[in-house]
């Protein structure tokens, strides 16, 4: 079964998203902050990590980094809470798949997915 | 009268009874008037100088006596003989002086009957001397009258009961046309009595003396023509001339009275001619060298038994430096007047114990709606409170009133129609109409306030916009797990599937959670951006730190600043108002939220983030400090960051009207701010305020 890890400091976004991606089939990873995001990533390897940029402690700049450096292959998804260019830009240049605002909506979602060589 | 008829008698030469009587006559007039000059005088000053009304009373009492005496005085007593010495003339003033009729007397032999024996030998000595047994009276008569010039003898008369009496004799003899003797004139007057008239007339005019030069009135006897005379020289002191450029009628007084006086000086003079004849005039008159002198005449008008004006009587006494002072008086009172009646500002005058309101001006009427008439007698408490603040009960329940001036830096009271009106009071003690009394001064910065009121809306407004990002941030937390529900519910939906029940139940319960939380943020968005009131309440300092909190606490989180509080949770009272407070830690949290991001950019992440706000208070003050571990303020910024404009952001990232408006508004509180530098850098704002409890 195809896995994704959501790193996000809100409880009932994670809770939806489970829901959400439970839909599309996946097994749906969730952490609340950077640290447990990244434990659970080099537990259980998803090819795809979908992290929220503001949360308290490390951001999610610097969950795209660690994982890049772990592993390259996968696929980062960045969600902000209130996207600008700036921080648009500076998650491509650290090799983001995707960069989303939220609120998200279900075609973003599935251009990210499919933008991340995902089948859906 | 007496010598006129002397003169029908006996015209040949009355020398001798001519200056006696003239002498009387200018005795008597002196005396008089001297008495009359002291009555009036005696009437302007008895009551200031009690020494004065001592002598006066003396003088009087001399007066009275000498009065008594010249009546006597008066009498001369004349007797005529023929040139055998049998009388033939006996007037009036013998008969009351010897005691006879002139029927008794006429045909008789004089000297025989008034004269003693001894004194007739002693006076013949001389002619025995030279042989004679005994001489005749007469031949001492004709001895006298020979003599040239003739000359006063002091004789004893002898009077009808027995009595004697020590006379001054003057004889002259009668001639006819032909300027043959036809007898002899005596004039006896009473000796005993003109030496004690003289006595008491010399003890008199020593009392005058003394009043006169003793009291400050300038006495004077003046004529209707304007002649005057005076009897001392403060008249030279008072205008320069000396007395006898007056006295020789060389000066007028008209000539120097100020011309436009001269008027209500003749008016009042006719006024007492028709009143009692007394009057008491003030005007001006111009001395010698030019200044003028303000006199005080007090004044009264002799008449003879005709009414004719014979002249006039008084003291003058120079009120020059009373009237200065009464001019400076009623100038003073005059500018506070015309201050008072025609200042821009409204003026009260209340009661220092009642607050009741004594005297309004036009102002006052205008900025309240009320007439004067429905303000006086009003109580100020129904206008307003006399301060913005509980000071104003302290100070009328204290016994001490401050002798300073209180000014209350904004306060607001009702007009008649009940809005509200702004003032700056400034109240000072003044006496009123002899009761203690606050004078207040307000000025209406209603339009001021209303000026601030605006700048401080268009300063949330800027708060708010910088609010927009993070709120946005935090509004979108919510929406997203509301559309991410709403989403999978349609993506099933889509599929041909139907949600489980305990999925249904998951969004649902997401959804209805995710709206209350929107909808609290958006609460406290309102609450903040709502337009202030100015009302001053007793705010608990811990009440706009949290409000503030919940909103950015959030946003601070996020940027890795951990905020600590250390909030007193008893009583850090103030009498403030909590959304410009909520402004006040706004304003300074966002502040240490920038400098803490500065020092990141300047010198990375390596330091600890953290911000501190502590509330606290002691027995007669509550404060909170904020403290940050940013940048710090260099010490020349330190007293410029409350000016307004002032700002070391960069271009675009904030107008600097935050500080400057926070000082207007903890000033407006009767607070203080201190920067201190924070130990390891950084900054701490302390605000001190006076505590309520």
């Amino acid at each position: 079964m195809k896995k994704i890890l959501i790193i996000d400091d809100e409880k009932s976004t994670l809770s939806m998203c489970r829901l959400f991606f439970g839909a599309y089939g996946y097994e749906v990873l969730t952490a609340e902050n950077a640290g447990d995001g990244l434990e659970i990533f080099k537990k259980e390897r998803p090819r795809i990590v979908m992290t929220d940029i503001k949360m308290p402690g490390p951001d999610g700049f610097s969950v795209l980094r660690e994982i890049k450096a772990l592993a390259p292959e996968t696929e980062v998804i960045v969600v902000t809470g209130h996207g600008d260019e700036e921080l648009a830009k500076k998650a491509y240049e650290l090799e983001a798949s995707a960069f989303l605002s939220k609120p998200l909506n279900t075609d973003e979602i599935e251009a990210a997915l499919k933008r991340a060589g995902e089948k859906i | 009268m007496q010598y006129a008829a002397v003169e029908q008698l006996f015209p040949m030469d009355p020398e001798e009874a001519r200056r006696l009587l003239v002498e009387n006559e200018i005795l008597r007039r002196e005396i008089r008037y001297a008495r009359e000059s002291a009555e009036i005088t005696a009437d302007l000053v008895v009551k200031q100088f009690e020494e004065t009304e001592r002598l006066l009373r003396r003088f009087q009492e001399a007066n009275a006596q000498r009065k008594a005496v010249l009546d006597s005085a008066l009498q001369v007593a004349i007797i005529a003989t023929d040139i055998r010495g049998i009388i033939t003339m006996f007037n009036k003033g013998a008969e009351q002086m010897l005691g006879y009729s002139a029927e008794e007397v006429l045909g008789k032999y004089t000297p025989e009957i008034f004269h003693t024996a001894a004194e007739l030998e002693e006076g013949a000595r001389g002619k025995r001397e030279k042989g004679r047994k005994s001489p005749r009276i007469l031949e001492l008569f004709f001895d006298r009258a020979n003599r040239c010039p003739p000359r006063e003898t002091e004789w004893t008369y002898v009077r009808k009961d027995g009595t004697t009496l020590s006379v001054k004799l003057s004889i002259n003899t009668l001639r006819s046309a032909e300027d043959a003797m036809v007898g002899f004139l005596c004039m006896a007057t009473d000796n005993t009595e003109k030496r004690r008239s003289e006595q008491a007339l010399k003890e008199s005019e020593r009392n005058y003396r003394l009043l006169v030069n003793n009291i400050p009135n300038i006495v004077f006897k003046g004529y209707a023509d304007g002649n005057i005379e005076f009897f001392d020289d403060k008249i030279e002191a008072l205008t320069g001339y000396p007395k006898e450029v007056f006295n020789r009628k060389e000066m007028n007084w008209f000539d120097i009275i100020v011309a436009e006086d001269l008027p209500s000086v003749r008016e009042k003079f006719i006024n007492a001619l028709r009143t009692d004849r007394s009057y008491i005039r003030e005007y001006r008159i111009r001395k010698k060298n030019g200044d003028i002198v303000w006199i005080e005449a007090g004044s009264q008008i002799i008449c003879d038994q005709q009414g004719r004006i014979m002249f006039v009587t008084g003291a003058f006494l120079d009120i020059t430096e009373r009237k200065r002072a009464e001019r400076a008086l009623h100038e003073s009172e005059e500018k506070y007047r015309s201050l008072f009646d025609s200042g821009p500002n409204p003026i009260l005058v209340l009661d220092r114990k009642t607050l009741e309101i004594l005297d309004a001006n036009p102002s006052a009427e205008e900025t309240y709606g009320y007439t004067k008439h429905e303000m006086i007698g009003r109580a100020f408490t129904s206008l307003g409170p006399l301060e913005g603040e509980t000071r104003y009960g302290d100070l009328l329940s204290s016994d001490e009133w401050p002798t300073a001036c209180v000014e209350s830096q904004r306060t607001r009271h009702r007009k008649k129609d009940g809005s509200p009106i702004f003032l700056k009071l400034k109240t000072c003690p003044i006496t009123y109409k002899d009761k203690d009394a606050v004078i207040l001064a307000a000025t209406d910065i209603t339009d001021s306030v209303e000026k601030d009121a605006q700048l401080f809306q268009a300063s949330k407004m800027a708060t708010l916009g910088e609010l927009s990002t993070g709120v946005a941030h935090e509004l979108n937390q919510p929406l997203n797990a509301i559309k991410l529900g709403n989403e999978y519910l349609r993506k099933i939906l889509k599929q041909g599937l139907v949600p489980t029940a305990d999925d249904l139940s998951a969004v649902a319960t997401a959804v209805s959670g995710q709206v209350d939380r929107a909808a609290e943020i958006i609460g406290r968005l309102r609450n903040f951006g709502r337009k202030p009131d100015f009302e001053k309440t007793h705010v608990s300092l811990n009440t706009p730190i949290w409000n503030v909190l919940s909103i950015i606490g959030r946003q601070l989180g996020l940027l890795d600043i951990e905020v600590k509080t250390d909030l007193d949770p008893s009583e850090p009272n103030i009498l403030g108002n909590t959304n410009y407070l909520e402004e006040v830690v706004f304003n300074i949290l966002t502040n240490a939220r920038d400098a803490i991001e500065q020092k990141v950019q300047e010198k990375g992440n390596d330091f600890p983030k953290e911000i501190l706000i502590k509330t606290f208070y002691t027995e007669k003050t509550s404060g909170f400090s904020i403290s940050d571990t940013g940048t710090g303020i260099p010490e020349e910024n330190k007293k410029k960051v409350f000016e307004p404009f002032f700002t070391t952001k960069e271009v675009g990232k904030g107008v600097g009207l935050g500080l400057s408006m926070i000082y207007g508004i903890v000033r407006d509180f009767n607070g203080t701010i201190d920067i201190e530098d924070k130990a390891g850098g950084g900054t701490i704002f302390k605000f001190v305020f006076p505590r309520v409890k």
